[in-house]
């Protein structure tokens, strides 16, 4: 039909750099995406025990009933936000359907919430800048702001409507890193919130006889048609590879009316193994076992490494506060292909509801 | 919030081509749907004293919200089907919904009734055309058009039918105002909501318009009845504050601890009253701007 427009599709956007360049921007990356689920190291080699243990990490982080008058509450501003990095998702329905709540790790309170909330709240904020037309809205709240303390107007206000008008408890996953130590720490929660405790978990997984396509060939970018279709077709290499399927397994003889997909040639087939890293995972952990990898390059002799991680579909943020929306996906996550010498391409896959670029 | 607007149901004795009710609801909480709407579907003429025969009672516990719908089937313009603006007997339900089944009382749907949603029979051919001119009075009074898509998956020769219809529709509309539902009688000819989005560009519109068939729309037509039958020419409406929930006290004044036996003591206005009638001195009213 010629008079409706189609909307935005998902992107992804591919990028070459080195972590030796000081323009890397690898660290503002995995510290500006705060919002995340799962995690996935994908080693080209089988790994020894003691190599598998040079990753391991002790990380935690509560999923609790907390009400929004918790998160300006001076003793949680002072214990807390403070001292670190504080970061809260609320659970519940997608982002296209109800309310969604986030503290990003730099102390901003962002809500994002259906018409009949923000009308109700009354507190000011801006029309969402995606899905229909002003039927939803997003109000920032900066707690760390010198404003945020009891007898500020502005403050009571935000006390008087988290009372008020938006009281009920939402349930959170919520961790806390301390900036002195960068390990996640103990949050002490009253006890009407119902508050668990949950460890990161990190395993390992072999993956045998795989075919794995030869990353030299991206290794230098280029303007050219050829890198860029190479590119997309190691990124789909990579999502079979986490999808552990059996396409991309050395003997592997299916039926062409199943499955037509090949790997990337030219190819080498070998073992690998996988490090899966699921719960509410910080980006201070990220950053720890991004640093992991180039220490222990040297030691594992292999000629490239894959990072990916997922962030959440319903996150109402993806990079560096930038509004984040589900449309008919929400996807925000990105992946990092790495060279022992540093080099790197860095892909991002945003959702069409993302004003990320 | 997801909505489905159009679960038939059945009195409860006559059960043979539909399933129950709750395995009904418990596929569409499954698939993340919000809100669902019972169907009552009735021909003929309607007596002035009709009472919901929709019994939601012993199911207020999942965790779906549930509204009541009445469909009428318009054979003759000549019946008197009460459905002008003075006519309170049928508040008892939710929404309200006519399908026309010719040209005549499509236009008198279109121009004069006071109802929420127009219903047409898209399995098949449909009896009239559907011109913009009548088609755009209905969009300027705030009637939504429904396109069912259980008959589709029922049958085959239906499936052409409704595509075909569906994409005129969406033409002759320009794609506003309209809401997709389900009409599905087995559990087994539900769809989730970003399948229905991607059927909805199957019948002409594009994924956003789509998606709003399923969200905006339906919160539009739910609250066009609710502004059809709780407020007095769209401007006032009057609640006792009894029927307040505890986290809504704010409302009428941070003080309030307890609830009053009897007079008003503040009326909050927000926009004048253009009424002439008086305010009703046993309640307190509250204005309230039923925006859509």
């Amino acid at each position: 039909m010629a008079f409706l427009t189609e909307p935005v599709q998902s992107n992804l956007y591919v990028s070459s750099s080195s972590t030796a360049s000081p323009k890397s921007r690898h660290v503002q990356i995995i510290e500006e995406h705060p919002i995340n689920h799962r995690l996935e190291i994908l080693f080209p080699t089988l790994l020894s025990p003691q190599q598998e243990n040079k990753f391991l990490k002790e990380a935690f982080y509560y999923k609790a009933d907390i009400p929004l008058s918790y998160f300006i509450e001076r003793s949680f501003i002072q214990d807390y936000l403070q001292k670190g990095r504080v970061v809260a998702q609320s659970l519940g329905e997608g982002i296209d359907v109800s309310n969604v709540i986030a503290l990003d790790g730099s102390g901003t309170l962002i809500l994002n919430l259906t018409k009949d909330t923000y009308e109700q709240l009354g507190l000011p904020g801006k029309p969402a800048k995606f899905g229909p037309d002003r039927q939803r809205f997003v109000v920032q709240i900066n707690l760390l702001e010198k404003s945020m303390i009891p007898g500020k107007k502005g403050f009571e206000r935000i006390k008087w409507c988290f009372d008020n008008t938006l009281s009920d408890p939402f349930p959170f996953l919520i961790s806390y890193v301390d900036s002195a130590t960068q390990e996640t720490q103990k949050i002490t929660f009253p006890p009407t919130f119902n508050a668990k405790k949950f460890t990161i978990e990190l395993n390992f997984e072999k993956l045998n006889d795989i075919i794995f396509p030869d990353m030299e060939v991206i290794k230098t970018a280029s303007q050219d048609d050829h890198w860029r279709s190479d590119i997309v077709e190691i990124y789909d290499w990579f999502g079979m590879a986490s999808l552990r399927t059996q396409r991309i397994r050395l003997q592997d003889n299916v039926d062409p009316y199943i499955s037509i997909y090949t790997t990337p040639t030219p190819y080498l087939s070998g073992n690998g193994s996988l490090l899966c890293c699921t719960g509410f995972i910080p980006s201070s952990i990220i950053l720890f076992l991004f640093k992991s990898i180039f220490d222990q390059f040297s030691n594992l002799n292999i000629p490239w490494v894959a990072l990916s991680v997922w962030g959440f579909k319903d996150s109402p943020i993806s990079w560096n506060k930038q509004e984040h929306g589900h449309f008919m996906s929400g996807e925000n996550n990105y992946s990092f292909l790495l060279w022992p010498d540093g080099t790197y391409i860095l892909y991002q896959a945003l959702g069409a509801y993302d004003s990320y670029s | 919030m997801f909505y489905d607007l159009n679960l038939p149901y059945r009195a409860q004795h006559d059960l043979v081509n539909q399933d129950d009710l709750r395995t009904r609801v418990d596929m569409l909480i499954k698939f993340g749907y919000q809100v669902v709407a019972y169907n009552h579907v009735v021909t003929g003429k309607v007596s002035s004293n009709e009472t919901n025969v929709i019994d939601i009672s012993d199911k207020k516990k999942t965790n779906i919200e549930q509204l009541t719908r009445l469909t009428y089937i318009l054979e003759d313009i000549s019946q008197n089907h009460g459905l002008t603006p003075t006519n309170n007997a049928l508040a008892t339900y939710d929404i309200l919904a006519v399908r026309p089944t010719n040209e005549k009382t499509f236009q008198n749907a279109c121009n004069t009734l006071e109802i929420d949603i127009i219903s047409l029979e898209m399995g098949s051919r449909l009896p009239f055309y559907l011109k913009h001119s009548i088609v755009g009075l209905a969009i300027e009074r705030g009637i939504f058009f429904e396109i069912s898509y259980a008959p589709a998956i029922r049958d085959s020769t239906s499936r052409r039918y409704l595509i075909s219809n569906a994409q005129n529709l969406v033409r002759v509309s320009r794609g506003k105002n309209i809401i997709i539902t389900s009409e599905a009688q087995r559990a087994m000819e539900l769809r989730g909501p970003y399948d229905i989005v991607n059927l909805g560009t199957i019948m002409g519109m594009n994924q956003a318009i789509a998606k709003e068939c399923i969200t905006t729309n339906c919160r539009s037509v739910v609250i066009h009845a609710a502004t059809r039958r709780n407020t007095h020419k769209a401007v006032v409406s009057f609640d006792p504050i009894t029927s307040l929930k505890s986290n809504e006290l704010w409302k009428v004044g941070k003080d309030k601890k307890s609830l009053p036996t009897g007079k008003s003591k503040k009326a909050k206005r927000m926009r004048p009253n253009t009424d002439d009638d008086d305010e009703d001195e046993s309640e307190s009213s509250q204005l309230q701007n039923m925006d859509m």
